[in-house]
């Protein structure tokens, strides 16, 4: 691995001067090839990489985008930025999508009372914008100038509160949907600083979340998917760790969790409290001083049958997890901060806190020195005084950016008719036609952060930079260059001396170069920051969390706050939970996440509300009925019923971020946006209801999932190994007896034909079920890397979609529990699929791929019907994309047409690219160097792609684990994926 | 069979007899045929254009999806091909086995097997997802040197049905040769040409009775082992993949059964009619058709003895998958059409047991139509009911046929018809010399007729 | 100046009579018509069978050896490996070598047979009568050593409904 690192680092740094000399010229990508003059950074038929970072969500993965022609084709993680090391979730693989979003912003646009829009040159936008705040600085009003807008951090931030002090302009607040306030103040209370706290999961070996969905959406998925991966290898120091998941859904987190304790939304709390009780009665020592009192506190009046019959679990389930925590070495609890999915969130964080306090070893795993960025977003209170105002006239212009409060803000705040209602005129920056752009008068489209300048801070010390990756589409501006050039017109020069966005950032890093005191001359060592994408301290030390000293606050006790959150009242409890595919539904529009079905429900294009079978049958609610959703103030919602096992009884759980109303084609669906079933609480705390009553419509509707049967018929296809037994193999050490793709593995008592060689390479796969978290970011990976073509809803109902590689999900039988298979062409060495077809189309090549010459495929489609995976995917029509999503095609990649067979290449274009390169400096292959864009992006390394020919090959090595079996392997295909068993530990 | 059974009781048919019959079925046809005629050119030219229409639009505008790659185009395929057997197999082997029954039947069958195949050879190119390049199939010779792959099953069929379709077309056409001459001499003007030019100059020298008769029981040497080979062959397409439900050795044999099956049951479709329509009842008597029903149960209980033992080696293999493909066959979502199947193909040819539902033509005719639904549907299971539940249980998938699959199958029906109607009407559908032979040649010693 | 004699039977048994007659007697037998194929008319003429056979055998093999041969050679043409199969395979030649053996050998039989049976031919013979396509036997003679009206008179005894003198046509029998 660190070969590697240090290759694409030296990559980086070949086209680092170039970035530096030139960025991105703003017309590249809309030429085609041969230039004349091309831009220097771009060589015709040659990719260009350009480190950048991701601010799809808060965490600031580092991001290389791969530009070819001046159009940037693909997103890579970055291998040296601290946060993901190399990793990239589906979002973060997505943002291309929102570069060539086809229902972009694409100009300046003046809607005009009568409610018509027109468009209008930036010249003209600039000066209405100025004149408006002139007016209103004029009458001393600049105060009634409000800027909202999502998380800033870094350069920008300060250029917004500098551009708003210098203008004397009002409040900037930071709306994130999800802030995890709760955690926040949970933290705060507990340890003094209303911080997010970096989480050491690597480090620990029992990790309870109560409803924290780390390995999908909770604050940094990507980074704390590696670091449980680690912390199952137990290569972050000592044995696999065990992992509880306490929740009210089986979440995609949940799935990889060795138990699940299924609970009502809100009994989060009661477990902990349950789990610190019996700990206590354990006699566990509660470690004395400060916290003492907290805890007696807390546990006041609660005994451990009250727990569990408002819990409604097994007293048996909570003395177990309690003496696993006390058994345990370095056990860590994680709250997930939300009152979407929790609405005690604030109440579970401080207990879960608490639990982490009581020993030394628990906060070592919290890092209070690194908090994240995201805690610095405004609070709720903050937005709602904000609307408030509005409602009281007394914000008279309002600038967004990067918010989208009129989609996820309560409705009974009444954001909207007050946008409406109200003198409030409304800016909008947004880069893309959302829900607060349609109700603005002025449009001033920002441009993509991939077309922008910009550095971004997770947490201190990591610092990412952010540049344009290829020259802007459409007549956009960056943000910042939108705001110079307003300051410039209101305040001269002389105030507002920087020319660009660019040149501001510059001077910001010579502050931070001066800081770091190195002897380097900034030039290069700018040019090494851009290169590397940005600068951080090696390493990840950081302070251990420090309990607070005396009055932890205990909080509102008994924590019954809100009737309507009474657990023993009837109806549902409501709960709205973060997607993978669009977190908050700010990436709705993006073909590539509605495609990318549903980790749990495999559902695609669409929304759903989940509600236990038990419940369903009886109300005698079909799979697919659609209800009628009624909260307690008359709020209703229409979706289709999706009885499972996978929610706790009395819970409603509906998918956050679909039903938009604008957003573009893709996001806009007739659906209802759960958002706005989700009520005010007091003290601007959001609040999911419970009460919620069903009501059957008599209609129902058909999921597009893409899953044929939920469980797997006994068929051993995805494999689990009880955790005692797998030990037992290891003392063995018997490698088992696979069929594998190589001339040795061929035995005449099994094989009809004789083995064939192969020359050199025979690529390969090893697929570790025990890592993968079922994030599906090699799915979309996959998908921009082949130009597979998205279908749409309709043809995934007909069974048509394309995708080369698919994360199958199964349920368990007997215990509600999911495993995970990624399935995709497992190139076999005797594959079925080659003989079948009339004219060579699929045929062995001699490094033992599976070639399919879609030049020569006539579609007799026997190939797929003789594939005992179904990995092969058909051109039912000839899919086109539209404008200007086409541009992100791979042009390494042919675009299939109608008629045509398709299927997983393992990347054979990147094969090809690194034995050129190899050629070239007269060696083989190196292990590593050939990596495809699903193994490349797994943010928990459980994709691993070699060479079998090569011994020493990580491949190699991997196929000889006791855990390694092969998917069908008694069909003696000898396929080239060897998966390796996922291990669960029966607890 | 019986040398008598080509002679009916009671009537007396002499030379001229048989040539009048025969000719009088060519008489000028009326406004009905013309009419049934043009509705099935209509049915033909409709299937055509929806074909059109799927080949700009993409294979998506029929029904089948992942993981049902072959729909009702194979299943259609598999039908016409069996139905172009019995028609080889009645002309060919049971003229080797000198079953003198066939001989007024053999030229319809014939014709049938020739027009079927035709069919049967159009919907693998209905099927293709790039139809436009069909021909990279074919072994040519191209500067690129690229050939196609020998080992498709795919290819084997090409060889098989293309081969079959010259030998049935052609066998049919020599033995018509002798008929056309008689036609050609007993008409005038320009039909007399057309014919004299179909005939060859064909004038029944004995040099030319010497060669022609050889070199027709070669023909029927020949095609035997091909009718056999090709529905092995076709089974091949199936047997030869590794899919649960197709994987099985018995296919061959269990194809060849269900061919003969189905096309014998065709036979009788056809036939039934046409002897009302013609007045053939002197010519294909009711003691032939009962042959046929004989035979069609013959045929009944191997196919179904294939089915039982289909299901014993799925349980005896002890292969969960090969299990569960069966079992879910008889429960699962396809079972209407598997119960569909049993019923039809293997318990209601039992009903033929019965003499008097052999005889009775209504029971023949319902019978047969029966079979023939039995089995298009015996093909639809075999299909569609292995690739809808195979190996990997998250790619299930449920297969409808879409309108445009149901037209072209329509379509195909349409132009089947057509082509037999205008056989019926413009070539001799009894074989006439065959039929004169089968009498006997007349003698003065005990000549039948003709005396005065 | 040649001369023929068509004779006309309306029955099977006297034509044969006729054939005989005329053998022992030292006619020459040019052509017998008949609407069927009868095995006995060839028997009276003492005709062997049809060389077709050969055409048949030589055509089956060619496409045997065809077959295999265009198959092995096009498998080592590219030496694709699909399904670990070694190429050229054994098994699928046989498929390959059956299909093509049936073909050609069809072929050959059926183009032989035309050629022997010259067909196709435009004219039909002067003296062919449109009976014998339906119930009429046909007897094309030469007196050779017989007087004509010897001839005449056997083929009228013989049972022919009607006899014919044909005049200078010696040159319609090629």
């Amino acid at each position: 691995m660190a070969s590697f690192r240090r290759r694409e680092f030296l990559r980086m740094v070949g086209l680092g001067g170039t970035v530096a000399a030139s960025g991105c010229s703003p017309d590249s990508g809309l030429k085609l090839i041969p230039y004349i003059f091309p831009p220097k950074d771009v060589v015709p038929g040659k990719a260009t990489w350009y480190a950048t970072t991701c601010i799809e969500c808060a965490a600031g993965c580092g991001a290389l985008a791969r530009n070819r022609d001046g159009r940037v084709v693909k997103l890579e993680g970055n291998p040296l930025h601290p946060v993901n090391l190399g990793a990239l979730c589906a979002r973060g693989q997505a943002a291309l999508q929102g570069l060539y979003d086809p229902d972009r912003v694409r100009h300046p646009m003046l809607r005009r009372k009568d409610g018509s829009s027109g468009q209008v040159t930036w010249e003209e936008a600039e000066r209405l914008l100025a004149d408006w705040i002139l007016e209103l600085s004029r009458k001393g009003r600049g105060e009634r100038v409000v800027f909202l807008s999502g998380l800033l951090t870094g350069s920008l931030l300060d250029l917004v509160t500098e551009w708003r002090e210098k203008l004397g302009l009002g409040e900037h607040l930071m709306y994130e949907v999800l802030s995890y306030e709760p955690l926040r103040r949970a933290t705060s209370r507990v340890f003094g600083l209303e911080v997010i706290p970096s989480y050491r999961m690597d480090r620990a070996d029992l990790i309870i979340s109560f409803g924290a969905d780390f390995l999908g959406t909770w604050i940094s998925p990507v980074q704390y998917a590696r670091q449980f991966a680690l912390f199952r290898s137990g290569e972050g120091g000592g044995d696999r760790g065990l992992f509880v998941y306490v929740g009210p859904r089986l979440s995609q987190t949940a799935a990889c969790a060795d138990l699940w304790v299924s609970v009502r939304p809100g009994s989060q709390r009661l477990v902990a409290l349950g789990i610190l009780l019996a700990l206590r009665q354990k006699g566990i020592s509660m470690a004395p001083g400060p916290l003492a009192g907290a805890i007696a506190q807390l546990l006041q009046g609660w005994t451990m049958e009250r727990i569990c019959q408002e819990a409604r679990v097994e007293p048996g389930e909570i003395s177990r997890l309690a003496s696993l925590w006390a058994s345990a070495k370095r056990p860590l609890s994680v709250a997930s901060g939300l009152e979407f999915v929790d609405p005690h969130a604030e109440e579970t964080a401080f207990v879960a806190q608490i639990l982490c306090a009581l020993r030394p070893e628990s906060l070592q795993l919290l890092d209070l020195e690194r908090p994240w960025c995201l805690g610095r977003s405004s609070s709720l209170a903050q937005v709602h005084s904000m609307v408030e105002k509005i409602h009281r006239d007394e914000v008279d212009l309002l600038l967004v950016h990067g918010a989208n409060p009129a989609f996820s803000l309560p409705e009974d705040w009444g954001l909207e008719e007050a946008l409406l209602k109200r003198k409030v005129k409304v800016v909008s920056f947004s880069a893309f036609p959302d829900e607060i752009s349609s109700a603005a008068s002025l449009l001033m489209p920002s441009s993509t952060p991939l077309e922008s300048w910009g550095d971004w801070e997770p947490h201190p010390g990591v610092r990412g930079l952010i540049q344009p990756v290829m020259g802007r589409i459409f007549e956009t501006r960056a943000l910042g260059d939108i705001l110079l050039g307003l300051g410039r017109r209101l305040k001269g020069h002389t105030v507002f001396q920087e020319e660009s966005l660019e040149e501001y950032l510059r001077k910001k890093w010579m502050g931070i170069h001066s800081a770091q005191g190195a002897e380097e001359s900034f030039g290069s060592w700018w040019v090494r920051a851009l290169a590397r994408g940005g600068t951080w301290e090696e390493g990840t030390g950081g302070e251990v969390a420090k309990v607070l000293g005396q009055g932890i606050s205990p909080g509102p006790s008994p924590p019954g706050v809100d009737p309507r959150l009474d657990g023993k009242q009837e109806g549902f409890q409501l709960m709205v939970y973060p997607t993978i595919q669009f977190l908050d539904g700010r990436a709705a529009n993006r073909t590539w996440l509605q495609e990318l079905p549903d980790p749990v429900t495999q559902i695609t294009w669409g929304s759903w509300v989940e509600l236990n079978t038990e419940d369903a049958s009886r109300l005698g609610i079909q799979l697919g009925g659609l209800l009628k959703i009624r909260s307690p103030r008359g709020r209703t919602l229409e979706l289709a019923a999706y009885p499972t096992d996978g929610v706790a009884p009395g819970t409603l759980a509906i998918p956050m971020g679909q039903g938009h109303k604008a957003m573009g084609r893709y996001a806009a669906s007739v659906q209802g946006n759960p958002l706005s079933l989700v009520e005010s609480g007091e003290g601007g705390r959001l609040l999911c209801p419970s009460g919620m009553s069903l009501e059957k419509t008599g209609q129902s509707s058909r999921f597009s999932n893409t899953d044929g049967s939920p469980i797997q018929h006994n068929r051993a296809l995805a494999v689990a190994i009880e955790a005692a037994q797998w030990r037992r193999l290891l003392e063995q050490g018997s490698p088992p007896k696979l069929r594998l793709p190589l001339p040795e593995a061929y035995d005449p008592a099994e094989d009809f034909y004789p083995s064939h060689r192969h020359l050199q390479y025979r690529w390969a796969m090893a697929v570790d079920l025990d890592r993968c978290v079922g994030c599906g970011a090699c799915v979309v990976a996959c998908s921009a890397e082949n130009n597979v073509a998205m279908v749409g809803r309709q043809l995934v109902l007909e069974g048509r979609e394309m995708h080369w590689l698919r994360i199958e999900r199964y349920w368990e039988e007997k215990t509600p529990r999911i495993r995970f298979l990624p399935m995709l062409c497992q190139h076999c060495d005797a594959a079925p699929c080659e003989s079948v077809c009339p004219v060579y189309a699929p045929h062995h090549s001699p490094e033992g791929l599976n070639n399919q010459v879609y030049n020569r495929c006539i579609g007799t489609r026997f190939c797929s019907q003789n594939c005992p995976y179904k990995v092969r995917r058909f051109n039912w029509f000839t899919f086109s994309r539209p404008e200007p999503l086409n541009l992100q095609l791979n042009p390494d990649v042919t675009v299939r047409q109608k008629g045509v067979m398709e299927k997983c290449s393992f990347c054979v274009q990147r094969i090809v690219e690194a034995k050129d390169r190899a050629r070239r400096e007269a060696r083989g292959v190196r292990d590593g160097e050939v990596t495809p864009a699903c193994v490349q992006t797994c943010p928990t390394g459980a994709l691993v792609f070699g060479n079998l020919m090569e011994k020493e090959s990580r491949v190699s090595r991997l196929v000889k684990d006791v855990r390694a079996y092969q998917v069908l392997g008694h069909l003696n295909t000898k396929p080239a994926v060897i998966y390796l068993k996922r291990v669960i530990n029966e607890i | 069979m019986k040398a008598e059974s080509a002679q009916p009781q009671g009537e007396i048919l002499t030379y001229r007899k048989v040539q009048e019959l025969v000719m009088g079925a060519m008489a000028r046809p009326g406004r009905l045929y013309w009419v049934v005629v043009g509705v099935c050119f209509m049915g033909l030219l409709y299937g055509a254009s929806c074909w059109a229409y799927q080949i700009l639009t993409g294979m998506g505008v029929a029904g089948i999806m992942h993981p049902v790659n072959w729909g009702i185009y194979l299943v259609n395929f598999v039908f016409w091909v069996g139905i172009a057997h019995s028609g080889t197999l009645i002309s060919a082997i049971l003229y080797l086995l000198r079953a003198r029954w066939r001989t007024s039947i053999a030229r319809a069958a014939e014709a049938m097997t020739v027009f079927a195949v035709m069919i049967a050879g159009l919907f693998p190119f209905i099927h293709l997802g790039r139809v436009w390049i069909f021909y990279w199939i074919i072994p040519y010779p191209n500067q690129r040197d690229l050939w196609p792959n020998f080992q498709s099953p795919l290819v084997f069929d090409f060889l098989a049905i293309s081969t079959y379709l010259t030998v049935s077309s052609m066998f049919w056409y020599s033995g018509m040769l002798p008929d056309l001459a008689a036609v050609r001499d007993k008409t005038s003007g320009i039909r007399k040409k057309i014919y004299g030019l179909l005939s060859l100059g064909w004038q029944g020298t004995h040099e030319q009775w010497r060669h022609y008769s050889m070199a027709y029981l070669l023909f029927a040497a020949f095609a035997t082992p091909l009718v056999i080979s090709v529905h092995s062959v076709v089974s091949w397409d199936f047997a030869l993949s590794i899919v649960p439900g197709w994987h099985s050795t018995i296919f061959a044999p269990y194809f060849v059964a269900g061919a003969i099956h189905s096309g014998l049951a065709m036979v009788l479709t056809l036939l039934i009619p046409l002897r009302r329509i013609f007045h053939f009842e002197v010519l294909i008597s009711t003691e032939t058709l009962e042959s046929i029903a004989k035979t069609i149960v013959l045929t009944g209980l191997i196919v179904g003895y294939s089915y039982a033992v289909e299901y014993f080696m799925a349980w005896y293999s002890g292969n969960m998958f090969e299990w569960d493909t069966f079992i879910w066959r008889a429960v699962g979502n396809y079972a209407p059409q598997f119960w569909i199947m049993v019923v039809c193909n293997v318990l209601a040819p039992l009903l033929f047991f019965s003499k008097k539902i052999r005889r009775s033509l209504a029971w023949l005719f319902g019978i047969a139509i029966a079979v023939n639904i039995g089995m298009w549907y015996e093909r639809f299971v075999i299909i569609v009911g292995s690739m809808a539940h195979e190996f990997v249980p998250y790619a299930w998938g449920l297969y409808a046929p879409s309108w445009v699959e149901l037209s072209i199958m329509g379509g195909s029906f349409c132009m089947f018809f057509f082509l037999f109607l205008l056989f019926g009407k413009f070539l001799p559908t009894v074989s006439m010399s065959e039929m004169k032979e089968a009498l006997g040649a007349p003698a003065r010693a005990c000549s039948p007729g003709e005396r005065t | 100046m040649k001369q023929e004699v068509l004779g006309i039977f309306p029955y099977l048994d006297d034509l044969l009579e006729a054939l005989a007659m005329l053998r022992q007697k030292g006619g020459r037998i040019l052509t017998v018509y008949s609407p069927i194929h009868s095995e006995e008319i060839l028997e009276a003429l003492g005709s062997r069978p049809s060389p077709v056979r050969l055409a048949t055998l030589l055509g089956g093999i060619g496409g045997l050896l065809g077959g295999l041969g265009l198959a092995v050679y096009t498998f080592l043409e590219w030496k694709f490996v699909t399904s670990a199969k070694p190429t050229p395979p054994a098994v699928p030649l046989v498929v390959v070598g059956f299909e093509m053996t049936i073909l050609l050998g069809f072929l050959a039989t059926l183009v032989t047979m035309w050629i022997l049976c010259k067909m196709p031919s435009r004219r039909l013979r002067d003296h062919y009568e449109a009976g014998f396509s339906q119930d009429r036997f046909g007897l094309l003679v030469e007196p050779g050593e017989l007087a004509e009206q010897e001839l005449l008179h056997l083929l009228k005894m013989a049972g022919a409904e009607e006899v014919r003198l044909l005049r200078g046509r010696a040159t319609e029998q090629s």
